[in-house]
């Protein structure tokens, strides 16, 4: 019995891991850290509940502006070939009838 | 009355600048068979001049014209028989062209198709600043104002496209 005592207290005894155990260990854990990517950093700083909430809004609002853009520019197109139409009907009816005007000058002049 | 007078004074420059289709001329859209009504203003001639190529040599014609221009109005009237409008609503239109700046450069009546075709101008300070064309057949009526600087030389190109047949202002022996 006596000697499995004194197995046991030696198997346990305290023992000194020495002046460089500590900064073997941080050195190493160091080693170990895994290294972010530049992505996952950035991504990280969005994970607050109020940052990614005013993100959303900001994309919103960018998408919606953009919308409304596209939107108020086919319009303005529209207005725009709709005006040249016409400006192209108003110089036909103005030439034919200045140069129904001009024959009959011309005829009366013959 | 005074207030009314300086109202009146105030108002008649605009009445000079402004060539309009009566109201007893208008009435006619309801006994024509097709209307032509092309009311462009300066703001809608700038945005059509945005959507004329300048690349394309009769668009950049048009558009190079468009410069000087303040409105283009166009009211013409196509009936099914003759006699829908009076002698007096061609003098209502008349009427507004005799004011100082415009004159009449022609003026053709054919008795015999019964038609009547005038020609105004408007001269501002030695420079066209407005032209109407009033074309009167037995079954039609039509009213062209091209209000603004317009160029005859530059009008005069536009003939051969769009439809618009050549006009030889070169030629054109116009008298009074």
């Amino acid at each position: 019995m006596s000697r499995l005592d004194d197995a046991l207290k030696e198997a346990l005894r305290r023992e000194d891991p020495g002046p460089d155990f500590t900064r073997a260990v941080l050195a190493r854990a160091a080693a170990e850290r895994p290294k972010r990517s530049w992505w996952s950093a950035l991504a990280s700083g969005f994970r607050p509940p109020l940052v990614r909430w005013a993100t959303a809004g900001v994309l919103a609002c960018a998408l919606l502006a953009t919308g409304l853009e596209y939107r108020r520019e086919q319009h303005q197109r529209a207005e725009g070939e709709a005006a040249k139409h016409q400006l192209v009907l108003a110089l036909r009816i103005a030439g034919v009838k200045l140069h129904v005007a001009q024959e009959k000058v011309f005829e009366r002049n013959d | 009355m005074r207030i009314r007078a300086i109202l009146l004074m105030a108002a008649l420059p605009v009445f000079a600048q402004d060539i309009k289709m009566p109201a007893s001329v208008e009435r006619l859209s309801a006994k024509a068979v097709e209307t032509v009504d092309v009311q462009l203003d300066g703001a809608l001639l700038q945005l059509a001049g945005r959507f004329l190529s300048g690349h394309k040599p009769d668009e950049a014609k048009v558009k190079d014209m468009l410069g000087g221009l303040k409105g283009i109005y166009v009211r013409s009237f196509e009936f099914s028989q003759e006699g829908e409008y009076t002698a007096e609503d061609l003098e209502a239109i008349r009427s507004q062209l005799r004011v100082p700046g415009w004159s009449k450069i022609v003026g053709v009546v054919s008795k015999k198709d019964k038609e009547h075709t005038e020609v105004y101008l408007k001269v501002e300070g030695g420079r066209v600043g407005g032209l109407v064309v009033l074309a009167a057949e037995p079954k039609e009526l039509t009213l062209v104002h091209i209000n603004g600087s317009i160029s005859l030389e530059k009008l005069s190109e536009l003939g051969g496209h769009f439809g618009v047949p050549k006009i030889d202002i070169e030629k054109n022996p116009a008298k009074d």
